[in-house]
């Protein structure tokens, strides 16, 4: 970890500021991605901004449009456990509560896990080649180690994927992402707020040099009756999603009125595919239904020969979690599959 | 980096550590675990891999069991932290402390002060209700010697009386 | 006291309130003062020689005490048998900083010693080494075809090699009644106890040092560090009172404890060298190894054929060898036994023993 420059500021203007005048300026919140990255030599700040106390950032609050807006710097936990995110958005509750471990969902911020990078072993290794780190040096992941890797999405300069399990449930919940720059204001839908590597893979997000996440809008609908987040991982807890999925759907009868289907752990950033969720509009909540959607979720999908095994499962873990969206009370501690 | 972006400038902080003031300057780039054990000589708090992965640095911040290797030191001014050596009060132990000596959960005991201020803050959270549930709370503090079912028994007995303040 | 009427009841640790409390002191803990910190710097390669260090822009901060390497390091023993420890397997041990070759994966070559650990820490990731890269083999699998028989020792004593064939094998297999067969793969395990490999040495003058080292063999450092650094065995005080986990990994002395004592003979001051978790995967740990398995017999359940043959991995420089084939002919003796236990060097660090059973990877029956 290198020697750098501190200072705190009390409002997101001056946050702006002080980014887009230090070089090499980096932000701080919970710190739990950041201080990991610094002590791996990662990436090496020359002035950290500590927005930790910016005001009125870190509040969950009902918005005029019947959804709620949630503070960029209200942390992990506090969001999970809020009594209008438990009862109204439950599924983003379970999702949050899936990932990382209570320690570090007390400090780790809204805003944080958004821009939280890959855990690739070769990134997180900074005497490898890789393209995200260092653009043009390589990838080893896709002749070397892949079980982690992404089987959807990617490029043959990356093949990284995007650990977030909040990320996967604001996903489904089509959340907005509010930030603010220089220019303004601007609002992301999530779908467009991360990337896929492309040519580009150094970049993770769509926020430009300056901007910073102010609160995450959620729409009103937040699929409170039927719910569920599945996430599938080498450990029982406290490991990131080998594959995760996220489902929220609405029912009228037996039959489905709307769904959403968010997977993780498969690509570098959440993946939907509505079309497969078109298909299951007006169709019977069944197994064999719940499969053909999972095959169009999974078309194209491809494995480095580490994570083949990640194509079956996910199409598996679709079908049992899309089951257990019917039932959100039979889920257990740590999205463990039930049923 | 190169050598001419180095800045040597240390912050004046102010803690409360297990209810004593604590005033020292620290570079931005100390870790709260060693301010706690190389400048307060508070070593009951370990380092167990320094990267957030194994829950042995926990300890009760402002109330919240946190970890202090994935904290900056300079950035918890002001706040109040409760370490392993303020758990007791003078010679008593707390119901938690009793109840893991009771129990055998520990045996190297590295793990055993992260494991007790986190437990003891899961408690206070209220959020466990069965033993998978304290078990997945719990989740967050490895024990590499296999203590961790009389981790939980111990746990579980404290829950049972309500005795954790 | 009748200890009869204390056997079968529970009894609390006499260490337990030392532990709950935080009180207990593990190697790392101790306050020493006027301390300085070391940062080990570990080989990127696997195989091959180190062309060049650029300590330059190290050198350049302040608070940077002193960087070791092997171009600078003190006079070291030559004959291998100052380095050998009580628990050292047959062959040449390994010693550290000797000279400029890289002989396996994460090997120690350089220690920063600053005036804060963060600097220490800064300063090692600022170490520019060059390389002169060599092909190298640390896949068991990949390898089988090298296999040979272990050396003898003093470690083929007290872990005795199997014994040789009796009867007829193959034979009675080919005519036992019933057969099973299985090859099993049992991949590479580290020990990774919760408490980082630390050391922090004393300097008290007079030739006189206090070690306190994570270690399960005081006696076995103190030899070592007398050895090693040419120091009357009374001279030097190895202290572990509280380790926090080793499984067989502190079984001989780790390369923490070798540069923390040599800069603390250097610089005449005391120092602390503590591991960072990915340097924890460099040292000793249960080898790899591939076994194969045939047994052969009776329709009610006597064992008339047994063949047992594990290949494991090694260092180039050391051979480290377990019992592992022995058990199933001392379990259930039978009369045609083929047991066979060899041994292939890899570009690794040398394995050591780990309590606790091995997982295995793949099995095929």
């Amino acid at each position: 970890m290198n020697n750098f420059n501190y200072i705190q500021v009390a409002n997101d203007t001056d946050a702006i500021e002080e980014l887009t005048s230090n070089k090499e300026g980096q932000f701080i919140a919970g710190g739990t991605n950041l201080i990991d990255l610094w002590k791996y030599n990662l990436t090496h700040p020359g002035t950290v901004i500590d927005i930790s106390g910016l005001k009125g950032c870190n509040t969950i609050n009902e918005d005029e449009n019947g959804g709620l807006l949630l503070g960029a710097l209200a942390t992990n936990a506090d969001t999970a456990y809020h009594p209008l995110v438990e009862k109204y958005y439950p599924l983003l509750s379970k999702a949050i509560l899936a990932g990382a471990s209570a320690q570090i969902r007390n400090s780790a911020t809204n805003g944080g896990n958004l821009l939280q990078r890959t855990r690739c072993y070769y990134f997180y290794d900074a005497s490898s080649p890789c393209n995200k780190r260092n653009p043009g040096s390589g990838c080893p992941a896709i002749e070397g180690q892949n079980r982690m890797h992404a089987i959807l999405g990617f490029s043959d300069r990356c093949i990284a994927v995007f650990p977030s399990d909040m990320c996967v449930a604001l996903a489904a919940l089509e959340a907005v992402v509010n930030v603010k720059g220089p220019n303004g204001k601007r609002a992301i839908p999530f779908a467009e707020f991360h990337r896929l590597p492309g040519e580009r893979p150094e970049l993770d997000n769509n926020l430009d040099a300056h901007e910073i996440i102010t609160n995450i809008s959620l729409p009103e609908e937040g699929f409170e009756e039927n719910y569920s987040y599945l996430k599938l991982r080498d450990k029982n807890s406290y490991a990131f999603a080998l594959v995760s999925v996220a489902t929220g759907l609405k029912l009228n009868g037996g039959n489905i009125d709307s769904i959403r289907i968010a997977l993780g752990g498969v690509a570098h950033m959440p993946w939907r595919v509505p079309e497969a969720e078109t298909y299951l509009r007006g169709k019977e909540a069944t197994e064999e239904n719940f499969s053909a959607a999972a095959a169009i979720l999974m078309r194209d999908a491809k494995g480095f020969g580490h994570n083949d095994f990640k194509i079956e499962l996910a199409k598996r873990a679709i079908v049992r979690n899309c089951l257990m969206a019917l039932d959100p009370k039979s889920q257990r501690p740590g999205a463990q599959p039930s049923l | 980096m190169t050598n001419d972006t180095i800045h040597f400038k240390p912050h004046s902080t102010q803690f409360i550590v297990n209810g004593k003031e604590v005033v020292l300057q620290f570079l931005p780039w100390v870790s709260l675990l060693d301010a706690l054990r190389d400048h307060c000589k508070l070593t009951g708090t370990k380092k167990g891999c320094d990267h957030g992965q194994c829950g042995a640095c926990t300890i009760i911040f402002d109330g919240k069991r946190i970890l202090s290797c994935l904290s900056l030191a300079i950035m918890k001014t002001g706040c109040s932290i409760t370490t392993i050596e303020g758990i007791a009060i003078g010679d008593d132990l707390h119901p938690l402390q009793t109840a893991f000596i009771a129990h055998d959960a520990f045996q190297r005991g590295y793990c055993t002060p992260g494991q007790i201020c986190s437990g003891i803050a899961m408690l206070q959270e209220g959020k466990a209700s069965t033993r998978e549930e304290v078990k997945e709370l719990m989740s967050g503090n490895l024990c590499r010697c296999g203590a961790n079912n009389n981790i939980i028994d111990a746990l579980m007995e404290v829950k049972e009386k309500q005795d954790y303040e | 006291m009748n200890t009869q009427q204390q056997v079968g009841k529970p009894i609390s640790r006499l260490e337990g309130r030392l532990k709950v409390t935080g009180a207990a002191k593990y190697s790392g803990d101790y306050d020493v003062p006027n301390l300085l910190y070391g940062y080990i710097v570990n080989s990127t390669i696997t195989k091959g020689k180190i062309l060049d260090i650029d300590e330059s822009q190290a050198r350049a901060l302040p608070g940077i005490i002193a960087i070791f390497s092997h171009k600078n390091r003190p006079s070291l023993p030559w004959f291998d048998i100052m380095y050998m420890d009580m628990d050292a397997p047959p062959g040449s041990p390994f010693k550290p900083l000797y000279d400029d070759h890289i002989k396996y994966n994460g090997q120690p070559i350089a220690l920063l010693v600053a005036e804060s650990f963060e600097l220490a820490r800064y300063a090692a990731s600022l170490i520019k080494v060059s390389y002169e890269k060599e092909s190298f083999n640390t896949d068991l699998e990949a390898n089988i075809k090298k296999s040979r028989s272990p050396r003898k020792g003093m470690a083929t004593l007290i872990k005795p090699l199997p014994p040789s064939p009796k009867g007829d094998f193959e034979k009675a297999y080919a005519d036992a009644d019933a057969k099973a067969s299985g090859d099993f793969v049992h991949g590479t395990e580290h020990h990774n106890p919760l408490e980082l490999f630390a050391t922090t040495t004393i300097f008290e003058g007079d030739g006189k040092l206090t070690v306190y080292d994570k270690t399960q063999g005081t006696s076995n450092c103190q030899v070592y560090i007398a050895n090693v650094f040419g120091l009357h065995y009374k001279d030097v005080r190895v202290l572990s009172p509280f380790v926090g986990g080793a499984f067989g990994s502190g079984l001989r002395p780790q390369y923490q404890l070798f540069l923390c004592v040599m800069a603390s003979l250097e610089l005449k001051r005391n120092v602390r060298v503590t591991m960072d978790r990915k340097q924890m995967f460099t040292f000793g740990h249960r080898p790899q190894t591939v076994q194969t398995t045939r047994f052969g017999a009776t329709s009610d359940g006597i064992l008339t054929a047994i063949d047992h043959t594990a290949i494991a991995e090694t260092s180039q420089f050391e051979d480290y060898t377990e019992v592992v084939v022995n058990w199933a002919n001392i379990l259930y003796p039978a009369k045609n036994t083929k047991l066979d236990y060899k041994l292939v060097p890899l570009d690794v660090y040398t394995p050591i023993d780990m309590r606790a059973r091995r997982k295995y990877r793949n099995a095929r029956y």
